[in-house]
């Protein structure tokens, strides 16, 4: 845990009702949405409702859609990370900002995006459906539409996680005849894990959360686009039940995934410092 | 043997080196902080690329800039122990001592066997299972050490592996240290600035100031015959440097640009070095009589316990030339040699061979 540092504490009773305040404003815009959703649904009916297919058929492809664009984007993310960290080319701070660019880019600007580039009439679509490929409004779209949209989490907390490896490890592994493979495998990747694993479960609440490029690229079919952030809207219209009980599931996902990524790094660390013994 | 002629621009100098390690021998390079000691390792590991030059160990060519070749480090047969170790973290430290025979492609049993017994070998066999935070630091120094050794390598690097280790630790692993490295015959190459150390454990010293190599010989030699001002001053003795001139008595005198001394006749003529072992000066509280033929007057600058709270006591004096003594606790205590104090210098020409 970070500790509180003592400089500059607050000791005015009107600078501590101003911060006071300005808490209790961004906790209410926070948690009255949060909590308006679960006194909504009963716990009880929420657990009978997860068995509605609407919700099943969203929640089935929800895990199986965001389990591949995590995927998808650890395996094509690590090498683009590892660029990033650990070489210096011409044109990195390009390549930087365009692995960025996604996350503050309108996720429907993505989707119309990946429209034009992947649908039947796009610039690579046209190719795909020579070869009989046609992605837009199938499950390989919403993965597409997750994988965009969520790739920079992983990417940027990899990278720095691989450029805090300190570079004395590497060169005592390259003097212990580790080739470059080998060093990757047994020092880079499992010094720079608590980051690539973090990097991940980020990219998948963000790929779970997807909404805008998906709907637009992907289109709303129930058990082929629908994933839980479409249902949740589109039963708003219909099923208002339904739609909080995937926002209800959603709300729980997300916040725990949060909660165990600051808390499990504190706990490693926590075990390494309570080993005794000095550091070189 | 390894041979080594390497150049590399660094910061604020050029970095020019030529020597040779035979197998069996260490050759020890000391020099002060950022002299390019560290980055002579650096370059035979393969972990920085030299300008210019060659490297060469036995039949095998690791680099030679002329012919485009650059062995990277990790195909190279030798061992490199940086100075904080860099145990791996995640690893125990079985774990850390088998790396290299993995990463050669040797199976996991064979390897962790093999690694048990090198980690045996430095006494530390009951420690496998600990990851290195959880060893003092002259553990990890000894694990550090039979990861290298484990590897038999033809070239042993080593890059101050006791300076961050307290005292006593690391009289305990130097005198471990001279018997591992005599019983290896790989070339070492063993950087330090503990002089010590230089004595015992090299077969060979050079020195190295300012990214050139100003003397190189054994340690006795370093000791009887230094050649800078640097090298005496790490061996701990005085150098005097001057042009031979004869007194008046027709004694031989060395007139340096400070003072003059008598010193003994060699048939050397011209610009000589004289050094002068700061233990055959004695301090004299008056103007001594006696066989010493040199006697020079001036006041104390330092005085400082030699080693730290150690028997005897080094005393830095203002003479013409200036000088360093080393007496006795009892002797100084009993002349009660303090800074400012005035007193006599006094020691024997006989001893003071000039060379070229």
């Amino acid at each position: 845990m970070v500790p509180a540092r003592p400089f500059l504490r607050i000791r005015t009773w009107g600078g501590r009702a101003a911060v006071g305040a300005a808490v209790g404003v961004l906790l209410c815009l926070f948690v009255l949405p949060l909590l308006a959703l679960l006194v909504r649904v009963p716990p009880l009916d929420l657990l009978r409702r997860l068995g509605q297919p609407v919700v099943l058929d969203a929640v089935r492809l929800s895990l199986i859609t965001t389990a591949c664009a995590t995927t998808l984007v650890v395996v094509l993310g690590l090498p683009v990370a590892y660029l990033l960290a650990m070489r210096s080319f011409p044109g990195k701070r390009v390549l930087e900002a365009l692995v960025d660019l996604p996350m503050v880019l309108p996720p429907t600007v993505a989707g119309v995006g990946l429209l034009l580039a992947f649908g039947r009439a796009g610039l690579a679509g046209r190719a795909l459906a020579v070869a009989g490929i046609s992605l837009p409004f199938t499950t390989a779209a919403v993965v597409l539409a997750q994988t965009f949209v969520a790739a920079p989490f992983f990417i940027t907390t990899a990278a720095a996680g691989l450029r805090e490896v300190e570079q004395r490890y590497l060169d005592a592994a390259t003097t212990l005849r580790a080739g470059p493979g080998f060093a990757l495998r047994h020092v880079l990747i499992p010094l720079s894990l608590p980051s690539l694993l973090a990097g991940a479960a980020m990219t998948w609440a963000r790929a779970l959360g997807e909404f805008g490029a998906t709907i637009t690229f992907a289109g709303n079919l129930p058990g082929r686009t629908q994933t839980m952030p479409l249902a949740v809207y589109i039963a708003l219209q219909t099923d208002l039940d339904a739609s909080v009980t995937l926002s209800v599931l959603l709300v729980l996902v997300s916040f725990s995934v949060l909660v165990l990524l600051r808390w499990a790094p504190e706990r490693a660390a926590l075990i390494r410092s309570h080993a005794p013994g000095r550091r070189p | 043997m390894l041979l080594a002629d390497v150049r590399k621009r660094l910061r604020s100098f050029t970095l020019e080196a030529t020597f040779g390690v035979e197998r069996g021998e260490t050759l020890v390079l000391v020099g002060e902080s950022g002299a390019g000691k560290t980055t002579v390792l650096r370059l035979l590991a393969g972990l920085d690329r030299p300008d210019a030059g060659r490297i060469c160990l036995g039949d095998e060519t690791y680099f030679d800039a002329g012919a485009g070749v650059d062995l990277p480090a990790w195909q190279r047969d030798l061992a490199y122990l940086s100075q904080d170790y860099s145990l791996f973290p995640h690893l125990s430290a079985l774990d850390n001592v088998a790396f290299g025979l993995r990463a050669q492609g040797m199976r996991a049993r064979a390897a962790r066997s093999r690694a048990l017994g090198a980690l045996h070998r430095v006494g530390l066999a009951d420690a496998a299972a600990r990851r290195p935070g959880q060893l003092s630091g002259g553990q990890q120094q000894r694990v550090a050490l039979a990861r290298a050794l484990v590897l038999e390598p033809s070239l042993l690097l080593l890059d101050e592996p006791l300076s961050a280790l307290d005292l006593q630790s690391r009289a305990e692993l130097r005198t471990e240290l001279r018997s591992v490295l005599q019983g290896t015959d790989c070339a070492t190459v063993y950087v330090t600035h503990a002089p010590l150390e230089a004595i015992a454990l090299g077969t060979r010293v050079a020195a190295i100031e300012a990214g050139r190599i100003t003397q190189s010989g054994t340690p006795d030699e370093l000791l009887r015959r230094p050649r800078t001002p640097y090298v005496a001053a790490f061996m701990g003795v005085n150098l005097l440097q001057g042009r031979l001139v004869r007194g008046d008595d027709g004694l031989a005198r060395l007139l340096t640009s400070a003072g003059s001394v008598a010193v003994a006749e060699t048939g050397e003529e011209g610009e000589l070095l004289v050094a002068l072992d700061p233990r055959d000066i004695t301090l004299h509280t008056q103007q001594p009589v006696g066989s010493a033929q040199n006697a020079l007057h001036g006041s104390i600058l330092e005085v400082t316990p030699e080693p730290p709270l150690g028997e005897r006591v080094r005393v830095a004096v203002q003479t013409q030339p200036p000088l360093v003594a080393e007496v006795t606790r009892q002797a100084a205590d009993a002349l009660r040699l303090r800074e400012g104090m005035p007193v006599w210098a006094a020691f024997k020409a006989t001893g003071l061979k000039p060379y070229r």
